[in-house]
């Protein structure tokens, strides 16, 4: 059950998605000087989605943080009645919207995958199973470290713990075989954990910035926006079978995916992960400050 | 050829063969040099410059005759994938202080980098004194096209009558060879250039803006303009003058916009050719060579 707070919070997820579906900003509580991007370009509130929103599809997530004044959703969308990815987070000051930033994943190869989402990221964590919000966090960073390093350092994967990215999952998926495939290497066959050490996600050369959103011990949930760098200078990696690897085609182009990614923490353990992004020209700029003290914003 | 086109050649193919070797240090560059590729500022030895190969299997360098300021079409290997690349290299007592790229990587269908093997010979040559217009006249015949397109209407563009335009390697005017994939349907790709613009078509371009036209060619009559297109995609179908519908393409309607680098040939007035590379955008993303509060 949310929390008094968070379902307050939540409220503004409900009027922020009536006043897109009538394409009417005047119905939102904004704070003077309210920013809003999407994609990471700064736009008026009316423009972008706001013209073009169809209405929520089944996949929806609803996180809320009280420490942070901040509220994210994670759907799948239509727009002209087309299926769409949707990122959006808020942060909420005096009951005011002040910052609404969103991501808009457009294709139909990621949206008709979609599905509905997994239960697991709001539900409750026990108390005894908890993450305080620092610690997950800081486990969030070192994955992050860990993919620029290709190291899985010490971090711990429940069993079960599978990563999707725009509807595909990329762990633990042996059907899937379009990419990462040499010799006897079959990266997307790999759990979560034994992909970091085989390289396979070296072309990703930095994860940066990193602004963290919602922190929330309660559900054992972290959100944040990433920008995922890749140089496009990486061609192969040697796998621990020996097999020279190619990396996949849009690896081998420069290009900045900036990517809203939620993770499930259970005692201390990643559970689920659950990325939407979208492709920019590389060294595009997420549109909002960069963290300045420690990494949260 | 003239002492100035070998120049320009010549910087071009040192900047092609740099390019190749990936090591902008082969360019005689400024301390302060700036860099751009797909509309972002980046450090010069990035993009492009890490991943791209040989052979160049296109080339069609062009001058500014009052500047010297270089413009360049390419096609080249990145990883083994071509790409097209439109550039842009200005210089200062014989340093290059700036270079624009744009990189066009494999997209959708209007992609044909295997297309563009020779510059057109109309482009190349060179116009009889009395065809020359003066460089604002240049730039205006430029501009009246977007203008044109930002209003529907073809009739207000200085056309010749053989005008043909060629995107991304793709001939989309004038032609019915065309990729079934792309927005031109056969009618539409069967039209001159003027009748597409006037068929309402291209009414999701709502907006034309941050036009830069910086090279300008007179012995040529070659322009060239970056330019940014804005879709709101706010249009699903829109009602002509003569009252009929006409629904615009499914890849409008999502909001976009297209960094675009266009060059027109005129010729006597009018605009004789177009060749153009762009890539697509976030809606309403901004070029990294316009100053604070431009656009």
């Amino acid at each position: 059950m949310d929390t008094p707070a968070e379902q307050h919070l939540l409220t503004f997820i409900e009027s922020y998605i009536a006043a897109l579906a009538a394409h009417d900003p005047s119905r939102l509580p904004l704070a003077s000087g309210a920013r809003y991007t999407e994609n990471t370009n700064e736009i008026a509130f009316g423009q972008g989605l706001w013209g073009t929103f169809s209405g929520l599809g089944d996949y929806d997530i609803r996180v809320a943080d009280p420490a942070r004044n901040a509220v994210c959703l994670l759907a799948s969308i239509t727009e002209h009645e087309a299926p769409a990815i949707f990122a959006l987070r808020l942060r909420i000051e005096a009951d005011r919207i002040v910052e609404a930033e969103a991501l808009v994943a457009r294709g139909r190869a990621g949206a008709e995958t979609m599905g509905v989402a997994d239960p697991v990221f709001t539900t409750e964590v026990p108390p005894e199973q908890r993450t305080p919000q620092a610690d997950m966090i800081a486990l969030v960073d070192r994955y992050f470290d860990g993919v620029e390093q290709s190291d899985a350092f010490d971090l711990r994967f429940h069993p079960d713990c599978v990563r999707r990215e725009n509807g595909s999952q990329s762990t633990s998926i042996p059907d899937r075989t379009e990419d990462f495939v040499a010799g006897r290497f079959h990266g997307y066959a790999l759990d979560i954990r034994a992909q970091f050490a085989t390289r396979m996600w070296s072309f990703i050369e930095r994860v940066s910035p990193r602004r963290y959103v919602i922190a929330n011990e309660r559900t054992g949930v972290v959100v944040g926006f990433f920008g995922f760098q890749h140089p496009g200078a990486i061609t192969h990696f040697i796998a621990p079978t020996g097999d020279r690897v190619p990396m996949p085609p849009y690896a081998l182009a420069p290009s900045t995916f900036e990517i809203a990614e939620i993770f499930k923490f259970e005692a201390g353990a990643f559970r689920r992960i659950e990325a939407i992004g979208v492709i920019l020209p590389f060294g595009q700029h997420p549109g909002w400050p960069a963290p300045q003290h420690g990494r949260t914003t | 050829m003239t002492g100035r086109d070998i120049f320009a050649g010549d910087l071009a193919d040192l900047y092609l063969d740099a390019l190749v070797a990936r090591d902008p240090g082969r360019l005689p560059l400024s301390a302060n040099v700036r860099f751009s590729e797909n509309g972002q500022s980046l450090p010069i030895d990035s993009g492009l410059w890490r991943t791209a190969g040989g052979p160049i299997t296109y080339r069609f360098p062009f001058v500014d005759s009052a500047s010297g300021a270089v413009g360049l079409f390419a096609v080249l290997p990145e990883n083994g994938q071509k790409t097209i690349l439109a550039a842009r290299i200005a210089l200062e007592n014989g340093l290059v202080t700036e270079l624009e790229t744009i990189v066009v990587r494999r997209m959708g269908a209007l992609f044909a980098p295997d297309r563009l093997t020779e510059p057109r010979p109309l482009f190349l040559q060179a116009l009889p004194p009395e065809e020359r217009l003066s460089r604002a006249d240049m730039i205006r015949a430029a501009d009246l096209y977007f203008e044109g397109i930002e209003r529907d209407d073809g009739a207000i563009i200085p056309f010749s009558a053989d005008c043909h335009r060629v995107e991304n390697g793709v001939r989309v005017t004038g032609t019915h060879d065309i990729d079934e994939r792309t927005i031109y349907t056969e009618t539409l790709a069967g039209q001159n250039p003027a009748d597409q613009i006037s068929s309402g078509f291209f009414h999701y371009i709502k907006r034309i803006r941050d036009r830069r036209y910086p090279i300008v060619d007179r012995e040529r009559g070659l322009v060239a303009a970056i330019v940014m297109f804005d879709h709101p995609a706010d249009d699903l179908v829109i009602t002509r003058p003569d009252g009929s519908q006409l629904a615009m393409p499914k890849e409008a309607l999502s909001p976009s916009s297209a960094l675009l680098y266009y060059l027109f040939k005129i010729r006597a007035g009018e605009i004789a050719g177009i060749e153009v590379a762009y890539i697509m955008l976030p809606y309403r993303s901004r070029s990294a060579w316009l100053a604070d509060g431009e656009g």
